[in-house]
């Protein structure tokens, strides 16, 4: 089959490979029809998470038809149309039953590396470096799903691939953010970083209750994409200090809540994001808090720092102070995938919603690495990528 | 918060003692002035004489070293939180012929008539090396075994609880051992994989993963001789339609955060 095959930093191809095959009895096998590239994938593709290895499949944004499926496999059939979540759960574990999927303590293969970094280890994903398991991703024309009993979720025929695809990551990874945001209806929240998650979490921002939702990012058709589609108030961070701005937009408070979007690979202004930027290039920290350290000094006393945005090791020059004597909740997590699937599955049915208005770009599969390229560098107005195989 | 993850890698290990720390500066002071000296012209007769020195002093430096370290016990553990009974636990650890091999490194054991087990664990790829132990004791909460002789006597636990909060049962394995050169030669260990620390961890995860699911956790795109769970201890039953776990969760958890105020229609009215 064909996947597409990280070599390193700024270098992916599509190559063949040899088809996945049933492993353990709980596996299923699906023929991927569309796949996405996530801005976590872009962290891999930028050569900033460890243990990767030269020839692994990337992507954990992928849905498809189920093609085989292993001898214990109750729920799912030869056929059926499955969106897969890119966390891996077992459903047995201590984790899994208190409903902390990501948290899975039995789906991570190489969890010693896990504790190794970060004194426990969190569930497997796909196609996300070894730390994580080393599992084959879904850039590819199949791949092998572990526990397939647990996480994949059957979609009805009626609804687009499109219009389903991002089940499998961004769109629970927004909610999720929203919903650790607390909302109790009318609150005002920031959300850093409109990329794709960042447009999401503005609707579910809103879906959960919000009474403002207040965008920040530098790319202008991004910021127009929160303003049209999302109904956000936007902001330029390059027009001026951004926590200033926020106060001077809510009564000198600053936002109930604010939400990281964007993770370890932030941009910025000012000799802060010059520092950030030398100390991260020579590894003195592995992630660039620039986008943190304002959401920290931004958002309103007491109030909730919720962070979908992926970060991998250690930061520097973090305000711990402020945090502190603000009284400030910082929350953050892989998404805990399997207790959004569903419910985010009926309001697309419904007809509430459609993440697909994100999709820019629309590719084959081959195209993938041009696609890495135009998707970091944000030319051509890449905003989200979909490949089909 | 109790932790259920498996936790080999911050097992207590080797120590250093200040003496030996020194004795081993000596030892790698000596091994620096062996590869210095070797680095003189091509006289074959200097050549020999220069090494020879060399050497004499790096063994002259390790040596008590190693001599002061071989007595030394040194202690590892790996401990998980497995969602079984402690008696259930107990009854497998005792009983080799229950226990679904392989597990980690661990390929299989044979128990002979005396009573003793032997163990064979495969180093590397097509490597296997064997070694005997003796089971010393089997309790409500502990098992333990022992191997006096050869060059790696050791004594291994097995502890159970059941947790205190939540379910499962906390297993704990300890093992006290004495290695040939002492700290260093546990380093060595370390180096070739084949610390206790990292075994009992590995074999650990993998029964627990074994007993929870009912299969080993792997990353692997092709077939692989993977292991079953023997009858007499079944992985729990795969999900039924009416006992999905993903329907319960979020059936369970998904009112509370689903604003009941919210239609496709109040995204734009609430902008």
């Amino acid at each position: 089959m064909k996947a597409l095959r990280w070599y390193g930093s700024g270098d992916v191809r599509v190559e063949q490979v040899p088809d996945p095959q049933i492993v353990n009895a709980g596996d299923a096998i699906i023929k991927v029809t569309s796949t996405a590239i996530c801005g976590s994938d872009l962290h891999m593709f930028d050569g900033y998470i460890p243990s990767m290895e030269k020839g692994d499949i990337l992507g954990h944004e992928f849905m498809g038809e189920v093609v085989e499926v292993g001898a214990s496999v109750v729920k799912l059939k030869r056929g059926d149309r499955v969106v897969v979540p890119f966390t891996i759960s077992c459903g047995n574990c201590y984790f899994c039953q208190a409903k902390l999927w990501s948290l899975c303590d039995n789906s991570n293969p190489n969890a010693h590396l896990a504790e190794a970094l970060y004194g426990a280890s969190a569930s497997g994903l796909f196609g996300y470096s070894h730390i994580f398991g080393g599992y084959s991703g879904g850039q590819a024309e199949y791949v092998r799903v572990p526990y397939a009993d647990v996480g994949p979720i059957v979609v009805p025929d009626t609804l687009r691939d499109e219009q389903v695809l991002f089940l499998s990551d961004i769109f629970p990874t927004a909610y999720q953010a929203a919903e650790n945001c607390q909302l109790k209806g009318g609150e005002t929240v920031a959300i850093w970083g409109c990329g794709p998650v960042g447009q999401l979490a503005i609707k579910c921002a809103y879906m959960l209750g919000a009474g403002r939702v207040i965008a920040i990012d530098h790319i202008p058709e991004r910021l127009q994409m929160a303003a049209t589609q999302g109904k956000a108030e936007i902001v330029n961070m390059f027009d001026g200090d951004v926590p200033a701005m926020l106060r001077e937009m809510t009564a000198g408070r600053g936002p109930d809540a604010v939400i990281d979007a964007v993770g370890m690979e932030a941009h910025g202004t000012g000799i802060g994001m010059l520092y950030d930027q030398v100390t991260h290039a020579v590894r003195f920290q592995t992630d660039r808090p620039t986008a943190l350290r304002q959401m920290i000094l931004a958002c309103r006393k007491g109030g909730i720092v919720s962070m979908p945005g992926v970060y991998g090791g250690v930061v520097d020059k973090f305000p711990l102070g402020a945090f502190f004597n603000k009284g400030l909740t910082l929350v953050g997590g892989q998404t805990h995938m399997h207790r959004y699937l569903r419910p985010l599955l009926d309001h697309i049915v419904r007809g509430d919603i459609d993440p697909s208005f994100i999709i820019t770009h629309r590719l084959k599969l081959d195209q993938a690495p041009e696609a890495y390229k135009t998707f970091r560098d944000k030319h051509d107005g890449c905003i989200k990528v979909v490949l089909q195989p | 918060m109790h932790s259920t993850s498996v936790n080999s890698l911050d097992a207590a290990s080797a120590r250093f003692t200040p003496s030996s720390l020194a004795l081993f500066a000596r030892g790698a002071l000596g091994l620096v002035a062996a590869a210095l000296l070797t680095r003189q012209p091509a006289n074959l007769v200097l050549r020999v004489i220069t090494r020879t020195t060399g050497a004499a002093l790096a063994a002259a430096a390790v040596r008590p070293a190693l001599l002061q370290n071989l007595s030394t016990e040194l202690h590892a553990s790996a401990r998980a939180v497995i969602n079984r009974s402690a008696t259930d636990l107990i009854q497998l650890l005792a009983h080799p012929d229950t226990l679904p091999l392989p597990l980690g490194r661990l390929r299989t054991v044979d128990v002979n008539t005396a009573g003793a087990w032997r163990l064979y664990v495969e180093l590397r790829p097509h490597t296997v090396i064997d070694w005997e132990m003796r089971l010393q004791l089997i309790e409500d909460t502990r098992v333990v075994w022992q191997r006096d002789t050869g060059l790696l006597p050791y004594t291994l636990t097995a502890h159970v609880a059941s947790m205190r909060v939540g379910s499962g049962t906390e297993v704990a394995l300890d093992c006290q051992y004495r290695v040939p050169g002492g700290a260093l030669g546990d380093l060595v260990l370390r180096a070739l994989g084949m610390h206790p620390a990292l075994l009992m961890g590995d074999v650990l995860r993998q029964l627990k993963q074994m007993l929870e699911t009912g299969q080993i956790t792997t990353a692997a795109t092709q077939p692989a001789a993977a292991p079953k769970a023997p009858a007499a201890l079944a992985a729990p039953q795969p999900p039924t339609p009416d006992s999905d776990p993903v329907s319960a969760a979020a059936a369970e958890s998904f009112p509370a955060s689903d604003a009941p105020a919210w239609t496709a229609g109040t995204t734009t009215e609430a902008a």
